[in-house]
């Protein structure tokens, strides 16, 4: 790899960046299966530790928020066939692992992987970007409220139904993953009669913050003020945390560039696609660090 | 016959689920908080108000595009 990195020095077409970049893709992500059926488990048994009363509520509500934060990231890997790799047999994985890492955050699997495709095809268009309306405000306590709200007065509603007349594939997505958003809906409701104040605080405030958080650093923080475009339409960025807290998200420009690329792979493949992003313009790229592992960016 | 009212029963759904949430999820939850903190209620109104505030919050809900509330 250092190797090709080298090479492409001297040569940077868009046929040497693929070249570099298709040698990072392909694997099976197992860490995010890990971590995508190990946060459920954790969530689940953060439940009967709180019901049984072998834990307080209060620190239930703790061990769900964080758990909880973590349930999307694996959900992502299966939407862009990261459990699978390039084995088409085990295609199922990323539905399944997805659908289950998605239960504390109460979503369909369906309808978050057709809007996050809309969204990489429409980067930062306020038009048919899904993510837009959370993702172009002026801080981030604008974003955090603007995707609580976005279903209801905050607008995606007009964005998904012009994305369905357009797309047959797409509305056909939506209707089914609207079955598990309706169990999700029932679910919620019954799950509150039997045990409210603990559904409130370790289900639905918990979700309601960890969508947030990840409005703000999946959505907000790499694509605000941007305009549309492969090079031009996600940034690197920083807020001096280590990468970990923030899901790697100061690096999610790798992941608009080569979907395909793992994202425990991405720090390798920026290290040898540096020159191509800095060359391309991308923005920050010029300043990230040569070695990107455990830091948290901090050089941009 | 049953594929028609399951039709009728998520079109219901669709334009009146908050406001069933409302009811349901938030009345559940205000009545327990109203036990928390004030113990066991014999009074009917205390019982049926935690859940008129569910319906309030539902109906806000729906009808100011509240849909943070689910």
């Amino acid at each position: 790899m250092d190797q090709l990195a080298g090479d492409s020095q001297a040569n940077l077409s868009i046929e040497e960046e693929r070249k570099i970049a298709r040698t990072f893709m392909g694997r099976i992500e197992w860490e995010m299966i890990v971590i995508g059926l190990g946060q459920v488990i954790v969530w689940v048994a953060t439940w009967a530790l709180v019901v049984n009363n072998l834990i307080p509520l209060w620190g239930g509500f703790i061990i769900a928020t964080v758990s909880t934060a973590c349930a999307y990231l694996p959900s992502h890997a299966g939407q862009h066939g990261h459990l699978s790799g390039k084995h088409q047999n085990l295609d199922w994985l990323n539905t399944f692992i997805s659908q289950i890492s998605l239960i504390p955050l109460a979503q369909s699997h369906h309808i978050l992987k057709a809007t996050h495709m809309k969204h990489h095809a429409h980067t930062n268009d306020p038009r048919k970007d899904p993510d837009y309306r959370h993702s172009h405000v002026d801080n981030w306590l604008q974003s955090a409220i603007q995707i609580q709200n976005q279903t209801g007065e905050g607008g995606l509603i007009e964005v998904v139904e012009k994305l369905s007349k357009e797309d047959s594939k797409f509305a056909e997505a939506l209707e089914k993953g609207g079955l598990v958003g309706f169990l999700f809906f029932f679910a919620q409701m019954t799950v509150a009669v039997i045990y409210p104040l603990e559904t409130l605080l370790l289900w639905w405030v918990p979700r309601k913050l960890a969508v947030s958080y990840l409005g703000i650093i999946f959505s907000y923080e790499p694509h605000k003020d941007l305009p549309t475009g492969r090079y031009k339409d996600t940034r690197f960025w920083t807020n001096g945390l280590p990468r970990f807290i923030n899901h790697s998200m100061q690096i999610h420009v790798m992941h608009h560039m080569y979907p395909r690329i793992c994202h425990f792979d991405e720090p390798k493949a920026i290290e040898a696609l540096k020159p191509f992003m800095i060359a391309r313009g991308i923005p920050g790229a010029e300043k990230i660090p040569e070695k990107l592992r455990f830091n948290p960016t901090i050089s941009i | 016959m049953f594929t028609k009212l399951l039709e009728l029963f998520f079109d219901h759904i669709t334009n009146w689920g908050l406001v069933w949430f409302g009811v349901v999820f938030w009345g559940s939850i205000f009545n327990a908080a109203l036990f928390f903190f004030l113990g066991g209620a014999n009074n009917l109104v205390l019982i049926v108000l935690p859940y008129l505030f569910g319906l309030l919050l539902g109906l806000m809900g729906k009808f100011k595009g509240w849909s943070w509330i689910n």
